[in-house]
Formats: C-alpha cells, structure tokens, sequence
C-alpha cells in the first residue's frame, strides 16, 4: 500500500519534472527562433544595402565606361546598362524601404533608410534622366549629379549597414544574456524540484527499498536458522526416541514403582513394581491416562500434577490413598517433571512406594501404645521399686505425675516415705515397709499422700519385698491413685449417715409391723410424735394403738373400690402386697395421750429377698402445719372469691400449650355457668363474646401472644342466660425459657355498670355543643366527642392515648412549648379559657394540616383514675369572620369618616376662603364707593373708577377660581382615565411656549418608572399647568429656569415631582399657607395666588396629597402623592 | 384735637391702600401716611428707624394675610424688637378674614390692641385714631 502511494507519488513528481523541462525547451525554442528571425531580416537588409550601393557604383562606372567608349552605340550599350542597373536600383531600393517597414528593424535604421529613399529618388529620376536623354553634356551633368549624390547615399546605406551590424551584435549578446539568465533561472528551478520534490521521494524510495532488501536478507537468515533447527530437531527426535526408548526400559525394570506419563498425564512407562503395587497386572496402561486408571485421583492432586507440569516437584513422605474399591493404600511419593529440552517439560515422573503394610503396623502399635497409656492414665497406676542396696527408688512417669513431681527427679526412700500424710498413713506405711523387710510380708494398704504442690491424695500401695539369698534386697509394688473413689466412699458414708440422721428425725415416723402386726420397729420420730417409747410398742403392740378405727375401715372400702373387689372380707394389706403398691393419704393419728393430729402416711407392703411377706411399713408426716396452711389457703380462697364477687371482678388462668383454661367461681358467675363446668378451653370463652366483639378480642389475644404483653381492653359478652355485659379484661403472659408463651393469667371485670356511666358521660360528651377533647395527665387524648372528631377529621381510634400536641400546630409546640404549659396546669388545675382574647387567636390543626381557629377552655376533670382535663374546643372560624367583616366595616366607616371630615375641613376652608377673598374686594369696592361719594373732582373719580376696575376684575377672577375650585368637587370615576404623563407636559409646554422660550427655560423629565396614571384628565393637566407655571413664574432672576419632572412609586403610590432651581419659598414662614387661595409669598409681579390653591384641591379630591420643600434662592420642590397605587 | 402724626398701613392689597390713604387724607386724621405692602417691608423700615422714633408710626394697620410676612409673622418679629423702638405703637389687626382662628389668634396678642374686620369705616377709623391721641 505505502509502495504503491509512494510509487504513485512519485510518478506524479517526475511529471512536474517533465513538464518543467518541456516548457524550458519550449522557452529556449522560442527564444532562438525570434533571435534567427531578427537576425536573417538583419542579414537581408544589409545585404539589400550592400546591394545597393554595389547597384550605385555600377552605374557610376556606367558613365566612365561611356566616356572610353564615346561612341553612339556604346552610349545606347551604356544606357541600356544603366537602364537595367536603375530598374534594379529602384526595385533594390523599394525592397530596402519595405525591410525598413518590417518590424525587427530598429528604429535608427528605419529613420536613416527613410531619409535615403528621397536622395535615392533624386538618383533614379537622374539615372532615367541620362537613359531618356541624348545630349552628351546634360548627361555628364546628370552623372555629375549622380555622382554628387553618391557619396550621400553611401554614407547613409553604411550606415545602415553599420547600424545593424550593430544591432546584431547587441542582438547576440542580449541573446546571449537571456540564455544565461535563462539557464540559470532553469537550473534554479530544477534544482529546486530535485531537492524539494524529487530528492525526499526518492529518499523514502532509498529506504523502502534498504527495508525491503533487509527484510529480504532476514527472511533468508530465518530461513536458514528454521532448517538448521529442523535438523537439530529432526535430530533431537531421533535422540528422543532412542532415548524414551531406554528411559521405558530403565523404567520398566526399576526395582520400585515409577511411571513416567506425558504432559497429558498419559502412561509412557511403568515399572513392574508399579503394576504390582497398584494391582495393575494384565491392564493395558500404557498410553492411557492416568486418571483413567485412578479415577479415585482428586481435584487436588490433580492441581498438584498440573504444578509439577510447570516445573514444580511435589513430595510426599506418606499420605493415604482411598481407592476406588474404598480400601485404603498408605503411600509415599516423588512427583518431578521431565524435561525435552532445557526449557520444555514433557511430562511427569512419578515415584510412588506402597507403605501400607509397615503403616498399619505402625498405627496398630501406636493404638496399642494409646490404649495402654490411656489406661494407666485413667486408671492412675504406676510401678514402683525400691533398692536398698543402692538405697535408690525408682518411679515410673504415672508415679510421679502422682506425686506432682517433675519426671526423673532424684528420689531417695526417706523423700517417697515423706510423701505420705503424717500419722496414720505414714505409720501404716513404715509399719508395713519394716514388715516387708523384716518378715518377707507383702502389703497392700490404702494411704493418704500430700503430693508435691499440697494436694491430698489417696492411694493404694501394693508392696512385693524381693529376696536374694534369704536377705531382702528390695520391694516391688503398684501405686495407684485411688483418690475419687475414696472420696465416693466417703460421701456414701455421709450419706449414710445422714439418711439414718433424718429417719431418726422428729417430722417422720417410721413404723414396721410383723405379718402378726405386731410392731417390730418403731423410730426416734415415731416416738416423738405418738409420745410411745420404742420400747413400749415393739413386739407388743400393733399399730392400730393409734389409728382411728373408722379411718381404717374407710380405707379397707376405699381400697376395694379402688381395685374393684367386694368389700366384704377385704383385706387391704394382702392387697398391697399382693398387687405390690402402696398408698399414700392422710390419716389420723392418735397420740398416747389421746390427741390427734392429721399425719400423710405412706403404707408399704415389705417382703423378703424371694417375695415372702415381712409385713407393712408406714412412713408418716405430721401434715398438721400442713393442714393449717390449707385451711388457711381455703379461708383466703373464701375471702377471694367474696372478694371476686364484690368487685364482680373473675380471673382465669389459661395453659396455652394444651389449651386448658381455669376460672375463679365468680368468672363462672359472671358468665352464668355452673361452677363445675369443666374441660374449659380458650373456645369456652370465645363462644360467649358479643359477635360484634369477637375480632377485637382475637385481634387482642392474638397480640399477647406476639408481643408477650397482655394489653387491658374491655368487650361485650352474651351469658349463658343471654344477658349482655361489657367485660375488661386484664392479664399478664408467662413464657417459658425459649421465650414461647405458655400462659395467660388475668381477671375479667364486670363493668357493664360502669361502662354504662361512662356511655351516660360520653352521652353527656356528645351533646355538648363544642368539640370535647380529654386528656390524661400525661397529656395523651382519652376520649373525643362526635364534634371533636369533626373537627379535627380523626376518628377516636386515631387519637386514642396520643399526647394532645398532635392538635396542636408545631409552632405553638416550639415557640410556646406546649408540653411545659400543661404541666404547669395540672401542677394547678383550675378551669380556664384560652384564645378569647382578641389578640391572640389560639388555633389547632385538623388531619389534613388545616388550621382551626379556636377558643378553648379547660377544665380540671377529677376521675378515680387520676385528673382528666377536659378541653371545650369551640370553632371559631365563623366568629374571627364576622369579626373581621366587623373591624373591615370599621375601618371603612373610619376611612369614610376621615373622607367626610377632610371634606368638612375643606368645605370649612372654602368658606374661609371664600369669605375672605371676596370680602376683601367687597369691603374695598364699600371703600372706593365712600371715596367716590365724598370725591370732589372729576380727576378724583375717574382715578375712583379706575381702582373700581381694578377691584371687579379682582373679584371676577376670584369668583372664577372659586367656581373653578367648586366644580373640582365632583369628580366621578367614569372621569378617570388612562393618561401618560408625557402627553399631559407636552400639553402644558404648548400652552406656556411663549415663556419657556421668553425665558429660557429648560424642562427635563423621567416618566421612565411611571409613564401613565389613572387620573382626571384635566386635573393633571391643570396640577402641571401650574407646578410648571409656577416654577417658570418664580423663577431666580440670576439664572434660568431648569424644571426637572420625575414620577416614581414611592411606598406603593406614584409621586410625581417637580423640581426648580428658582426663588425657593421660606416653608418655615409659608409653609402653612402655601397652598391657600390668594396667597402669595413673593412681591411678585405675576404672583396670584391662584394656581397652587386649585392645584390642591384637585390633587385632594382626587384623594392625593401635595406638599413642597423649599431652599431660599436654591429652588423648590412639589410633590405630588397620588392616591393610586399602581399606573391601572 | 391733636391729629396723629404717623399711620403706617401694611397690606398687600393695593386698592385697600389707596381707599385708607384717600380715607385718611380726606378726612386729615394723620398728618403722615406710611404704606408698605407686606410685613417685612414694615419691619425693615422700624428697623432702620428705631432711634429716630420721630420717623415710626404711632399707628400700625396691620393685614393679616400678605406675601412675604404675615400680620403674625410680623408681630413675632416686631415684639423681639419692640423693647428698642422708644414710642408707643399702638397695633390694630385689620383683615378681611373672619376666620374665629385668626381672630382668636390676634387676641392672645397682648401687643395688639383690636382685631378690625374689613371695611374699615371712616368713622371707625377716625375713632380708632382719636383714641389713640
């Protein structure tokens, strides 16, 4: 691919070479043939020229040859010549003018020829002058002219000639240095191309071509080295076989058992011990695998193996090998990988040897080892012997485990004597050890030994004196640790001894009678008890000295009935005997003085060793304690059950396991039933509940069962005689070890009584007109009424024993702490109310998170089970509504109030002003009217009418202003409309044109924020008719007016502003009049009065207020607050 | 009967100017007349005269209403400097307002003798001033 681009490239690159080249020869072509051109249009034109000034001479000498001549016909010869000559002449000289005119001929040459051609034309009209012409003398004149004429014409012709001799030389040298230029610029280019083009391509040709001669060289140096290897290996085989072949025969005839398998665990050889170990014989093997013929091989020998075929070598000093047919071979083993080569493993050598024979050996001694050591270790034997020749003891390992003394230490006889306890034991030992020595006895004692670390011990030892020549040399004997059973033996004693100590004991009395009844033994308690001495009844009397005849004849019937015999002659011992039983009940006893007190006795048959009867035994118990505690029991039992039925109150006791349950006699009562009623299961109950009741009180049991708490709730039930009752149920639940419930026991309560109150109460609850809450002191709700679930939205069940704050919206929980505040109240209960103060409304939250508001009140409520408060929660929604519609007319009443009393206010002003600004002018027209009455002159009066003038037109414009002001009155709201400040100004501009360009006056306004308002059309008009006039008006007389109008939402209303730089207003001195009518504060020409006056009461009647602010000689600012809060 | 030598009037109402003035000259109640046309005016003047009481009014006119400085205005100021002025001015309020305000107003003011409602009548005028002499 790379070749064939770079192949590509490259032919691409050689035809940008060819091209160049081709259009350098094309160049250089082109280049010769414009030179050959120029210089053979040259070469002609010097040759016409030469030609013509060879022409010339010739017809020169044409003249000196008529001379020689002289004769006619040598001049008609001559002129013939000359004739010729001139014809050539001309043509010559016409060809030389057209050269001239061809293009390659320079411009010099062309001018030179162009002034030969007219001196030639003199020479032919000459020459044709002589040839036309006979007269000797004009012809020699002619000549003559010719002559004259030649030299000219030759000089010009030579030049030409010499002029492009010229020319072509420059020709060939520019020739020339055009070539060199050329060929440099060539070279240039094609080195260019070489070296950037054509050099890199063949650069990477170059090295392609090294590559591929490399690769080449390579694939040929592998290709040696594969044969060569070929061979080696061809060789190597060859080795191989011959080789295997020898190592199948070593292996084969190995005295021990080898196989040699190949990597895949496939049999190359086996030894013949192999085959016998394995019991192989007559199976083929070889080339089969191994695991074929150890299918019993594990997944993790197998790893082992595929580790050896990496190179490992797995050893085994012995390891037992279950076979298939399940026996079990003790092997060892050496596996190791073969090796091909250095590196390559061909496969595994095994080395196996069968031990099973010496390893069950082994193991059997080894048993027989443990058996015995663990024998001697149970058993605590140890062999001892004494030398008293060499005065030395030796112990075995047991014997000094007994001792606690470390194995091997030095014993010496004193040492071992020392051992055993001080007195009685050592005695005995020493008593025995002299005897053994002394008398040849041997001794078997039992000791007591304090060991090494303290212990006590007991042991037997088992002395053998040994003799050599009739003199004892030694003693051989057992030491055995007999402690425990020593110590059994003793606590059999004392157990012994103490059951004799409680047979003779006071409570029991132990009587045997003979088979004649006679008594035959009579015990210490029996004694204490009957007040006989033994000694007074043994052998003498019978036992029925103090039994009560009556008792023993009911026993005799009792028996008879109890074993179904004819109680007529029925002897009740032979039975005892007979059936080998006995019987135990109560008895009474008759003591020597005559009392009696009730005994529980046990009456035994005894017999000898082969059957025989030996008579009776009776074990009896003073039961009179016994007898009092049950008497008592039933006294409280009484009492209980009296108990029972006073607070109707019944308890049960049920076995849940085998579902046996038990009633007290009132719970039988409550339920109507027979007392006897038996056989009482969990059903038995069950059955009498009030249908409607029945899955509450299995969801209830059902519960104390899972939770192991038997929670108190009360049910209905139907009586066996039909009467319905309401019954609490209380109880506890026991469980065994495993934490399974085993019983129930608890009490039912009668309570229809009481559930009746309580339904009176919730009657009671339920008409109250307000939501009723109750709440324990723990501030759990108890009870709701029908109003209260109303309210809220939960039902009782929901709100049963959960704290009141669920009504309570969270942030009276945080802020107040509710919780703290019913504490509090139940420190001091005391009915109170809550919310109905107008401040702050208490409000509680329903089970949709609604808010309620709500007015509460509390009452302390004193019930047996502790205070209740009893919470009266009125909804207050309606109330707060009629409230609020109440304070909202209020205010309306107030704000209409405020209206009227502003227009009273105004309506008062307008009288004022009315009064004032039109009496003024009145009182002066009474003034002027006396004036003109007492006037004299006429001059007097016309000045008198002049001032009456003056006055009415006062008074004319006051009672417009007035009627103006009176009209601003009514103003109803279709008169509203939507006006933009800006045309509302440009109003205004328009009307006061005249001054604001008389003086100058600059308005700017930003109606950005507020650009319209609802307002009176003309109103607005008029307010900024006159704050604009106004500031025009009184304006400062050292600057000009510069008026800024602003609107703006101050506090939710639109202010609108009108700021001047004019004469300011004293506020302090003013302020209270600004706005009256007539009121001016400057001396002011044009001050009227007028316009602010009007300008209020409009902004006023439109519910607006008007006020300015002022700066002597800074400015003023009015502003306008128009009652609208936005721009509708 | 001696005539009062000075009446100053000071109202901004120019046809009540010229009636008092005309009334005053026609009937000679005061040999000088001072006219001024609001209560700054006035002061300025009995400022600048206050050591030549032979210049200050005996009799003071006084509007309420007027530009620049008010019938009160004026007599706020006027008191500061009445200690100063050596004459007894006597000062009559004399407006056209029957506001019972102003009226009351005027008559906290112990330095101001009566409160005259407008017209003021020459006869009135002419007993006013011979009170005064």
């Amino acid at each position: 691919m790379a070749v064939h681009k770079l192949t590509k490239s490259i032919k691409n690159r050689y035809l940008l070479f060819l091209c160049t080249i081709i259009i350098i020869i094309a160049t250089v072509l082109f280049i010769i043939q414009r030179s050959i051109n120029i210089q053979s249009a040259n070469t002609q034109l010097v040759q016409i020229a030469d030609n013509q000034s060879f022409l010339l001479q010739n017809m020169l000498a044409t003249k000196v040859v008529s001379d020689i001549r002289q004769s006619s016909e040598g001049i008609s010869a001559n002129v013939e010549e000359l004739k010729q000559l001139t014809s050539q002449f001309e043509k010559s000289q016409k060809q030389l003018e057209l050269q001239a005119n061809a293009s390659f001929i320079n411009a010099k040459s062309d001018s030179l020829i162009k002034v030969s051609s007219p001196i030639a034309n003199r020479i032919l009209i000459a020459a044709n002058a002589i040839v036309e012409s006979n007269e000797p003398p004009r012809i020699k004149n002619l000549y003559t002219e010719i002559q004259n004429l030649e030299p000219q014409y030759s000089l010009i012709i030579n030049r030409v000639t010499k002029n492009h001799l010229a020319g072509e030389e420059e020709g060939l040298l520019n020739l020339r240095h055009t070539m060199y230029v050329f060929a440099v610029v060539s070279i240039l280019i094609l080195l260019g191309e070489y070296f950037f083009i054509l050099i890199p391509t063949l650069n990477q040709l170059f090295k392609k071509n090294r590559q591929l001669t490399q690769t080449n060289t390579d694939l040929a140096i592998s290709e040696s080295k594969i044969m060569a290897n070929m061979r080696e290996l061809e060789k190597l085989k060859l080795d191989l076989e011959t080789q295997e072949e020898y190592n199948k025969i070593f292996i084969e005839q190995a005295p021990t058992a080898i196989a040699m398998l190949d990597s895949d665990m496939k049999y190359i050889a086996v030894s013949q011990q192999w085959i016998k170990d394995y019991k192989m014989q007559g199976q083929q093997v070889i080339g089969r695998s191994h695991y074929d013929i150890f299918p019993e091989i594990g997944d993790e020998w197998k790893a082992n193996h595929q580790k050896c075929l990496q190179g490992a070598i797995d050893t085994c000093d012995e390891a037992p090998f279950k076979r298939a047919d399940g026996s079990i071979q003790w092997i060892y083993w050496d596996v190791r990988p073969w090796y091909i080569s250095k590196d390559k493993i061909g496969g595994l050598l095994m080395h196996t040897g069968d031990i099973t024979a010496s390893k069950e050996r082994d193991l059997e001694k080894h048993r027989i080892q443990k058996i015995l050591d663990k024998t001697n270790e149970v058993a605590r034997i140890g062999t001892w012997e004494v030398d008293f020749q060499k005065q030395k003891v030796f112990w075995s390992k047991v014997v000094y485990d007994l001792h606690n003394v470390p194995y091997g230490t030095q014993i010496d006889i004193e040492t071992a004597i020392n051992y055993y306890k001080k007195g009685k034991s050592r005695d005995t030992i020493n008593k025995a050890i002299n005897e053994a020595l002394t008398q040849g006895i041997p001794y078997d004692v039992e000791v007591e030994l304090v060991t090494e670390n303290g212990t006590e011990i007991w042991a037997r030892v088992i002395g053998q004196p040994e003799y050599q020549d009739n003199e004892c040399i030694g003693i051989l004997g057992v030491f055995q640790d007999i402690t425990s059973f020593k110590v059994a033996q003793l606590a059999l004693n004392k157990a012994h001894n103490e059951l004799k100590a409680v047979l003779n004991s006071g409570p029991i009395s132990i009587v045997s009678s003979n088979r004649d009844g006679l008594i035959n033994h009579f015990n210490y308690g029996a004694e204490k008890m009957l007040g006989y001495s033994a000694d007074e009844v043994i052998g003498i009397k019978s036992p029925e000295i103090f039994h009560i005849q009556e008792e023993m004849e009911q026993f005799s019937l009792d028996m008879a009935a109890k074993l179904n015999k004819d109680p007529e002659g029925f002897d009740p011992y032979g039975a005892l005997f007979e059936l080998n039983i006995n019987d135990t009940r109560e008895w009474t006893y008759r003591r020597k003085d005559g009392s009696t007190f009730p005994v529980l006795l046990t009456v035994t048959a005894i017999k000898d060793e082969e059957g025989k009867s030996l008579g009776l035994l009776g074990m009896a118990l003073d039961i009179t304690e016994r007898k009092k505690a049950e008497n008592e029991l039933l006294k409280k039992n009484y009492l209980l059950n009296f108990a029972e039925e006073i607070t109707m109150i019944g308890h049960w006791q049920w076995d849940v396991v085998a579902d046996k349950v038990l009633w007290s006699n009132n719970l039988f009562k409550m339920f109507d039933l027979d007392e006897n009623t038996v056989d009482l299961k969990f059903d038995s109950y069950f059955n009498f509940v009030h249908p409607d009741d029945k899955e509450l009180v299995a969801e209830y049991f059902q519960k104390a069962k899972t939770d192991k708490v038997f929670y108190k709730f009360s049910h209905r039930i139907i009586t066996a005689k039909g009467v319905q009752k309401t019954i609490q149920l209380l109880g506890e639940v026991f469980t065994n070890d495993k934490g399974e419930v085993v019983e129930m026991i608890g009490t039912g309560q009668d309570i229809t009584e009481q559930k009746m109150a309580e339904n009176k109460f919730r009657g009671l609850l339920e008409s109250a007109p307000d939501a009723m809450v109750i709440v324990d002191e723990k501030g759990n709700i108890q009870l709701i009424n029908k109003q209260a679930e109303r309210l809220f939205g939960y039902h009782i069940d929901e709100l049963f024993d959960k704290p009141v704050e669920v009504l309570i919206p969270k942030r009276y929980k945080s802020a107040n702490n509710h919780t703290n505040q019913r504490n509090t109240f139940f420190e001091k209960p005391k009915a109170r109310s809550m919310g109905a103060g107008k401040t702050d409304v208490l409000y509680g939250i329903d089970k949709d998170g609604n808010e309620i508001p709500v007015q509460i009140s509390l009452s302390p409520l004193r019930t047996e089970e502790g205070l209740l408060v009893s919470a009266a929660i009125r909804d207050i929604t309606q109330q707060l509504k009629a409230e609020r519609k109440i304070i909202r007319a209020k205010e309306n009443l107030e704000v209409l109030t405020q209206h009227l009393s502003a227009q009273n206010k105004q309506l008062a002003d307008f009288a004022q002003i009315t009064s004032h600004n039109l009496r003024a002018p009145v009182s002066n027209l009474n003034a002027l009217l006396h004036l003109y009455e007492i006037s004299e002159s006429v001059t007097e009066k016309e000045e008198l009418f002049e001032k009456f003038e003056t006055v009415i037109e006062h008074l004319t414009s006051t009672l417009n202003t007035l009627i103006e002001a009176l009209k601003t009155r009514t103003v109803s709201k279709k008169d509203l409309k939507e006006v933009f400040f800006k045309n509302t100004l440009d109003k205004t501009r328009e009307i006061l044109s005249g001054q604001i360009i008389n003086t100058n006056a600059k308005i700017t306004t930003d109606f950005s924020e507020v650009p319209k308002i609802k307002y009176h059309k003309t109103y607005l008009e008029s307010i900024l008719l006159n704050l604009v006039s106004n500031a025009i008006k009184y304006r400062s007389p050292n600057r000009n007016p510069v008026i800024h109008i602003k609107t703006e939402i101050v506090d939710n209303k639109i202010n609108l502003s009108v700021t001047d730089n004019g004469l300011g207003i004293d506020l302090k001195k003013h302020g209270h009049k600004l706005f009256g009518l007539n009121k001016t504060f400057h001396r002011h020409p044009d001050a009227k009065g007028v316009g602010l006056y009007l300008t209020k009461i409009q902004v006023e009647t439109m519910g607006g207020t008007i006020f300015a602010s002022s700066k002597l000689n800074e400015g003023t600012v009015f502003t306008v607050i128009f009652n609208s809060s936005n721009n509708e | 009967m001696n005539n009062i030598q000075n009446i100053c009037i000071i109202d901004d109402d120019s046809i009540y100017q010229y009636a008092v003035t005309a009334t005053i000259k026609a009937y000679k109640l005061a040999d000088q007349v001072l006219v001024f046309s609001d209560g700054e005016e006035a002061l300025d003047f009995i400022r600048d005269n206050i050591d030549s009481s032979e210049n200050l009014p005996d009799v003071i006119l006084l509007d309420l209403n007027m530009p620049v400085m008010d019938g009160f205005q004026f007599m706020d100021e006027y008191k500061l400097i009445k200690p100063k002025v050596g004459k007894k001015i006597s000062v009559y309020m004399v407006s056209s307002s029957v506001d019972p305000q102003d009226v009351e107003k005027a008559k906290q003011i112990s330095e101001i003798s009566d409160y005259i409602i407008k017209p003021i009548k020459p006869k009135e005028l002419a007993s006013i001033l011979s009170a005064i002499v």
